[in-house]
């Protein structure tokens, strides 16, 4: 296997009028959870862009899974959640998930039962209700996420790539699709989300890199990272009560909740 | 290739599906073949009706002393045996000076539904100056048609006897019916067998057409842009190519369109068969004699959509596929460039002027199939797809038309298709404003 499942190199991608992205190198780990941190316009998007081979860059190149990244077959290989979300309103869920699946190479029969367990897993099909038989229209619009979630996984890919994945989400939910990336992690799969919420990033990456106006500022794991650009480690005692996060996730009863995970969604 | 095929399979089959299921395509797909049927059911009714309104009873107030009423009666059922059969008239001798009484009893008899109208003969009708006839349908077209034909057969009739003919002689020219008028154009080409059921049966053909065009092409324009703003284009143009996602929507259309197209033709060749039945083949026959006298009728139409051929049907349903692949591309590549449904309103604009430019020319098109105008719109693809079969139902289009008209077309689909892919490529991805001209230019002939 590849050891990075990404690697870019001097990348640039110019827009009427302004630069994108200027001159990016990066190498994701194979395996790796890897946040791609920046402000609002930093370049996040267009270069998930790139990768997914949506747009081509002017220069540079970008392997993915170890192949260009203008490879044939390679899309079946990778799930994209893009930032802003939405479904084909009137379709019935599990009819939006079978034509993604399609898309992404998947037979219909398999498709069905794959469909099944992430109903079951993200609480979409209960003993009440199979959402999954609902129009998009008639879910909730923290379901609809959940719903794009599994559209992205349901190929079982070996690169997911999550714009924002946890914005908009309330505590239990995100825990729920915080659950589902540690479990993808586990079987080896990478994960590469953008986000501008640090503490996401902080609590599930290996990597982290950050870009701004375009450029890459700084890029490696967490640890090296927080050693290279933090300073020395100050030690400190703090007598802490449980966060309201914590008491939170108890009472409303997320299932799951991985040790060591902390943050908002 | 494999996976690409499947992949298109799959968008096809979303945009079919997704929107057969749909009340519109319901609402639109049944309610044009009750129009249509509206449109050649009625007059049928209406004319069955008017035939038979003179038949049971017509009562004749000869005052004119001459018995000019018993060949008007005469002349009455041979005018009505071909579909009657026997005679259908009582003739009252009156006195010219009774005449006012006779009259009010008459008009009594036809008040309580004894008679259905009378015919009053008098001096002045001996003269062929006027004739008076009264009844419940005194409006009906087709009553006033024959009543008239029957008094001066009448009087022709009695102007012969007078003259010294035979009672036999005088009896087989009475005996003469009227025979069914074939009317036959002609045109800068030549002799045509044209009628004026053809012209209604074309532009009933045009108005499908374009109806269909311009909802299935605002229906495109609406789901790429739901696609676009719901983001879920990016979900797919990550996993196939812009142009491929193009190709499967203006495939789906096609296939919604063409389906719609085969309910219509489906339900009108069944309509017609259930006319027949329901009228019987004398009733429809009777309609068509009497509607010849008249010039048209819906049984013209009747016997000018049997005699439609089915290559014309094949053809323009090629200059619908054709047609609907044209102004759906031009749609697709439109909701490519817009942010919202109002913005969508105003870039459409251009591509719904092309239709309703060609709506406006049906009209004249069809008033003279072989003019300059007709033979260029036709051969012009944007109007080609509606115009090319409305001249092919009138006219006898020369071949070299025909063929020239599908080969512009089919490049400008070809253009068509090419011109949406290089916008949609890009416009899928553009969020906010409308691009300008000179972007969209950029858009088509960047790399």
């Amino acid at each position: 296997m590849t050891q990075n499942a990404i690697e870019a190199s001097h990348v640039n991608k110019q827009y009427a009028g302004h630069v994108a992205v200027r001159d990016l190198s990066l190498a994701v780990p194979t395996g790796s959870v890897y946040a791609l941190l920046g402000p609002n316009g930093a370049g996040k998007t267009t270069t998930i862009r790139m990768v997914l081979n949506i747009i081509e860059p002017d220069t540079g190149t970008i392997n993915v899974l170890g192949v260009p990244a203008t490879s044939p077959g390679l899309t079946n290989r990778i799930g994209y959640l893009p930032e802003e979300r939405g479904l084909y309103r009137k379709m019935k869920v599990r009819d939006v998930l079978k034509f993604l699946a399609a898309l992404k190479g998947v037979p219909a029969h398999d498709a069905d039962q794959r469909i099944d367990r992430w109903l079951d897993r993200l609480a979409l099909r209960t003993d009440e209700r199979d959402w999954g038989a609902a129009k998009v229209e008639e879910l909730s619009r923290g379901m609809q996420q959940k719903a794009q979630f599994i559209g992205a996984l349901v190929h079982d890919p070996d690169l997911v790539i999550l714009d924002e994945p946890f914005s908009g989400l309330d505590p239990v939910n995100a825990q729920a699709l915080k659950d589902s990336v540690m479990d993808l992690k586990r079987r080896g799969k990478t994960v590469i989300f953008s986000t501008h919420v640090i503490e996401n990033a902080e609590s599930m990456c290996d990597s982290v890199c950050i870009i701004a106006h375009g450029e890459k500022i700084l890029d490696g794991t967490v640890a090296d990272v927080k050693t290279q650009y933090g300073g020395p480690p100050v030690e400190r005692t703090v007598m802490v009560q449980p966060s309201l996060y914590d008491i939170f996730l108890q009472r409303v009863g997320a299932t799951g909740v991985e040790p060591g995970i902390r943050g908002h969604g | 290739m494999a996976d690409t095929g499947s992949k298109l399979w799959a968008i096809v089959r979303r945009e079919y599906i997704e929107r057969v299921r749909t009340r519109w395509f319901m609402i639109s797909t049944l309610f044009a073949p009750l129009l249509f049927a509206g449109i050649t059911f009625l007059p049928l009714l209406v004319m069955s009706r008017d035939a038979k309104s003179v038949a049971p009873r017509v009562l004749i107030l000869d005052a004119t002393n001459h018995g000019l009423g018993n060949f008007v009666a005469r002349s009455l059922a041979v005018m009505q045996t071909s579909s009657e059969g026997g005679s259908t008239a009582d003739v009252r001798i009156v006195d010219p000076d009774s005449l006012v009484q006779a009259r009010a009893a008459a008009t009594t008899e036809v008040s309580r539904r004894l008679a259905n109208g009378y015919v009053v003969l008098d001096s002045s009708t001996l003269r062929s100056d006027t004739v008076t006839y009264a009844g419940r349908r005194a409006d009906s077209r087709v009553d006033r048609v024959t009543i008239a034909n029957a008094v001066r057969s009448g009087l022709i009739a009695l102007r012969m006897q007078a003259g010294g003919l035979s009672a036999a002689a005088v009896d087989s020219v009475v005996a003469v019916p009227i025979p069914v008028l074939r009317a036959e154009s002609i045109s800068d080409s030549g002799r045509d067998i044209s009628s004026p059921a053809k012209v209604v049966i074309a532009t009933i053909v045009a108005f499908f057409l374009y109806m269909s065009i311009i909802l299935l092409g605002q229906n495109m324009l609406s789901g790429v842009i739901e696609e676009k703003m719901s983001r879920v284009s990016e979900i797919v143009i990550s996993s196939v190519k812009p142009e491929t996602l193009l190709a499967g929507k203006v495939l789906g259309v096609t296939a919604v369109g063409l389906t719609q197209q085969l309910v219509w033709v489906g339900g009108t060749i069944a309509l017609i068969s259930a006319r027949t039945i329901l009228f019987g083949a004398p009733a429809v026959a009777k309609a068509q004699a009497s509607a010849a006298s008249g010039g048209f009728g819906s049984s013209d139409m009747l016997a000018a959509l049997v005699a439609t051929p089915l290559s014309w049907v094949a053809l323009v349903l090629l200059f619908f596929v054709l047609g609907i692949v044209f102004y759906g591309s031009l749609y697709a590549a439109v909701g490519a460039t817009v942010g919202s449904e109002q913005d969508a309103r105003q870039a459409a604009f251009p591509v719904i002027i092309l239709l309703v430019l060609t709506a406006v020319l049906i009209s004249p098109v069809t008033a003279n199939p072989t003019s300059q105008l007709a033979v260029t719109m036709s051969l012009l693809p944007f109007s080609s797809p509606i115009i090319m079969p409305v001249r092919m139902a009138i006219t006898h289009v020369p071949l070299i038309q025909v063929v020239g008209s599908i080969v512009i077309l089919m490049a400008s689909c070809v253009g068509a298709v090419w011109l949406a892919g290089r916008i949609y490529r890009v416009g899928l991805l553009m969020y906010g404003k409308r691009p300008t001209l000179s972007e969209l230019r950029r858009w088509i002939f960047a790399s």
